[in-house]
């Protein structure tokens, strides 16, 4: 007769970053707030960059109530809630975008303005921030990622959810018209 | 003056991104300290990279508390939607278990609709059975010409009588189960179950049969019971379990409807049987000249109403 011999198995101890979600996703406050002082400096900045100033306060406050409608589906597994949190803020800042498009493109006919101008001027301090402001949406969101956050393209497409090749072409037509607006304003 | 564009730009690029391996990265350095447009285009990505990592112009303290609380306040009530959520679905699916427990409940202990009491129920014991079977006036008429007829009879109205005609008398029920059998035009045998009945015969002493009591017909008792001699009330055919209660105040008072008469008749209950049989038959005027003729031969019968309503016809 065969024995078999059972040994208990300790379950893999969780990121610090896992249990604060999972506490998130039983309703601890106390668990989100911790979460928003760790991470909630980034997501503004980045809120600031790929948004607008004048958006990035309300992005970051519909980030924060997505993580709590979203906290379930967090994986235990990741060691950090930062790629996760940033693709929620990059979904929020698109989706905004477009819902102001459409709003625009409602208007256009009547206010003949193109959405470009009317940017706060006084956010563009530099030529690059003025570029920035000429891109896409999705391709400033793609590049803040990868230049100012510090993602690789692996991170972003897994955050985003598309394929590293997108990304990837992405990034290197965003830094392509920065380099041609640079090069016209010089 | 503008340098003319490298078609190495864009292993600058891909440097730039990480994407390079060490080889790759020393080889690129190389050919960067010689090329003015690699050059100019690495010093671009790091100001790209400087000017988005610098910070932006910094919100004062208070803002950034106010905007801290206003998130978690708003997170907050994103919570109470998720706990009422959970509140609501424990809530229905407590109600949703207790209605189907009641509905079980119901089901087992479903309370039977009352059994439909009908004022008499009649069976016959055997198919070779030969009776009738009249409603009149709330009044229940039984005629047992042959076989045996087991009846229950519940909860007559005021006023109302189940009465069975036999070929040798009538016994009148007063809310009774009971079973009685009639063979070769005689009664043979009377059972009662529930209640009591009270067996009338012409020239005999009425017999009150209780429950619990069986009487049977002696065996020199003939067909007519107008023939036979008063039955003494105590001395019935055979005993039973219970001793019949005949009434010596009834023999002094007979039931108007007990009426000794003279042998002016002796045929009256065939003519009565022939009659009826004529009826079931559905042979009408065969039987109302049936009905006049026991009228005429027996003005005085048993039946003699009975008869005098076939006679006149519908």
């Amino acid at each position: 007769m065969t024995k078999l011999r059972l040994h208990a198995v300790e379950p893999e101890a969780r990121s610090p970053d896992a249990e604060l979600m999972a506490r998130v996703a039983k309703g601890d406050l106390s668990a989100l707030g911790t979460l928003y002082d760790s991470f909630a400096p980034s997501v503004l900045r980045f809120a600031d960059r790929v948004g607008g100033r004048h958006d990035a306060e309300d992005i970051v406050q519909t980030v924060f109530v997505r993580v709590v409608h979203s906290a379930g589906s967090f994986d235990p597994r990741a060691s950090s809630a930062r790629p996760w949190l940033f693709g929620i803020a990059t979904r929020v800042v698109l989706e905004r975008r477009r819902s102001l498009q459409r709003f625009v493109v409602a208007v256009r006919a009547l206010a003949a303005h193109d959405i470009r101008t009317t940017e706060n001027p006084a956010e563009a301090r530099s030529d690059i921030q003025r570029a920035l402001r000429r891109l896409t949406p999705a391709k400033r969101a793609v590049l803040v990622l990868a230049e100012a956050e510090g993602f690789t393209c692996d991170e972003i497409a897994g955050m985003l959810g598309l394929p590293v090749g997108t990304v990837w072409t992405r990034l290197h037509h965003a830094r392509r018209e920065l380099r041609r607006f640079h090069e016209r304003q010089k | 003056m503008k340098p003319r564009e490298c078609p190495r730009r864009w292993e600058t690029e891909m440097a730039n991104a990480g994407l390079s391996s060490a080889a790759e990265l020393a080889q690129l350095n190389g050919h960067v300290e010689s090329c003015a447009d690699c050059a100019e285009t690495r010093r671009f990505f790091e100001t790209v990279r400087m000017e988005l990592r610098a910070p932006a112009d910094s919100r004062d303290a208070l803002s950034l508390r106010r905007l801290r609380n206003k998130t978690l306040a708003r997170a907050s009530a994103a919570f109470r939607p998720a706990r009422d959520r959970r509140l609501y679905a424990g809530a229905f699916g407590a109600f949703a278990a207790a209605c189907l427990g009641v509905c079980l409940f119901g089901a087992v202990h479903k309370e039977r609709p009352p059994l439909e009491k009908a004022a008499v129920v009649v069976e016959a014991a055997t198919t070779s059975t030969s009776f009738s079977h009249v409603t009149k006036g709330g009044s229940e008429r039984i005629d047992l010409m042959d076989g045996t007829l087991s009846l229950s009879s519940r909860r007559m109205p005021s006023g109302a009588k189940l009465i069975v005609y036999v070929p040798d008398g009538a016994i009148e029920d007063v809310g009774t189960v009971f079973k009685v059998s009639v063979s070769e035009h005689r009664t043979v045998r009377i059972a009662v179950t529930e209640g009591e009945v009270v067996f009338r015969r012409p020239g005999a002493a009425d017999l009150r049969i209780l429950a619990g009591s069986v009487w049977t017909a002696p065996e020199e008792a003939r067909a007519s019971a107008i023939q036979a001699a008063p039955l003494v009330a105590a001395a019935p055919g055979t005993a039973s379990a219970s001793p019949l209660a005949p009434r010596r105040e009834r023999t002094r008072s007979p039931s108007p409807r007990v009426v000794p008469e003279a042998d002016t008749c002796p045929d009256e209950d065939a003519a009565y049987l022939r009659i009826v049989a004529l009826l079931r038959e559905h042979r009408a005027e065969e039987a109302r000249m049936g009905a006049s003729d026991y009228l005429r031969r027996c003005p005085s019968g048993f039946r003699r109403t009975e008869v005098a309503r076939i006679s006149r016809g519908p």
